[in-house]
């Protein structure tokens, strides 16, 4: 089988997907999915059956997930969405990051307001993780530097899931 | 209070593959929020759509009784009457 080069592409109408030959020297373009949806997270899961995740967040009719199995030529809802306990008092306002851990199956979700979330089942259900999104502080969590033009409301952008996945200028150097 | 009144809930295009398919279905309900709870033992997916987490009816979306949107009445406790048509609009902006 020929080595392909894929590329996601999140945009505020939807998500593409590029897609060349190893040499990288044309690429042919898919989509937009989900199109008129901002997409601001995008996740190509090649462990076991290759998945594209793109997180679909409407103004209108409130947050996604889309998944594909067959390597961006079309994308479905998965069965659900990340989505706050009805006591919790909070609704989901976007989602900011969509990052594969250990198993398999097996998702992290940072979304807005600042919250994690995870599943077990490839993006299939979700469960609030308590520790952080039921910190003491969560819900006075300032927003860092965004964009101009995106929300001014905090929210998990980015799940650093193991020290080793740290880009290595956040490593703090030992003191000498 | 009397029988409850069935009304006719129509959906918005980009909605109705929550449910479907159907551009409109009949519920039994004293109130629009009586409505929404309706939708949501009997549309999950639809319901999700249109309320969010906290059951508050999503900020971009209107809800008209007849010709009037609730908030213009009482909110998601407007009173519906038999043959009353409750329509989800989604708000449209350009420029």
């Amino acid at each position: 089988m020929t080595d392909r080069v894929i590329l996601t592409i999140g945009t505020k109408k939807g998500v593409f997907v590029a897609e060349a030959a190893k040499p990288r020297r044309s690429f042919a373009l898919r989509g937009p999915f989900g199109p008129g949806v901002p997409v601001y997270s995008t996740l190509i899961d090649a462990r076991g059956t290759p998945r594209i995740y793109a997180s679909s967040c409407n103004p209108f009719f409130g947050m996604k997930v889309l998944r594909s199995t067959d390597m961006g030529k079309s994308f479905s809802e998965t069965k659900s969405a990340p989505a706050f306990p009805k006591e919790d008092g909070r609704a989901l306002a976007n989602i900011w990051a969509l990052e594969a851990d250990s198993g398999k199956k097996e998702l992290w979700c940072g979304v807005e307001p600042a919250s994690l979330f995870r599943s077990h089942d490839g993006g299939d259900s979700w469960e609030l993780v308590p520790g952080i999104s039921n910190h003491d502080h969560a819900r006075k969590w300032q927003p860092g530097n965004a964009a101009a033009d995106a929300s001014p409301f905090p929210g998990i952008h980015i799940p650093a899931l193991k020290p080793e996945r740290r880009l290595p200028q956040d490593i703090p150097h030992p003191q000498m | 209070m009397g029988p409850t009144p069935t009304i006719t809930i129509h959906v918005p295009g980009p909605l109705r593959t929550y449910c479907g398919g159907a551009a409109q279905f009949s519920i039994s309900a004293h109130t629009v929020r009586a409505a929404l709870e309706d939708l949501q033992r009997s549309q999950s997916a639809l319901y999700r759509n249109v309320c969010d987490e906290t059951g508050t009816v999503r900020r971009h979306l209107n809800v008209f009784v007849n010709s009037d949107n609730v908030r213009d009445l009482d909110g998601v406790d407007t009173t519906l009457r038999p043959g009353d048509v409750v329509t989800i609009l989604p708000a449209v902006s350009g420029g």
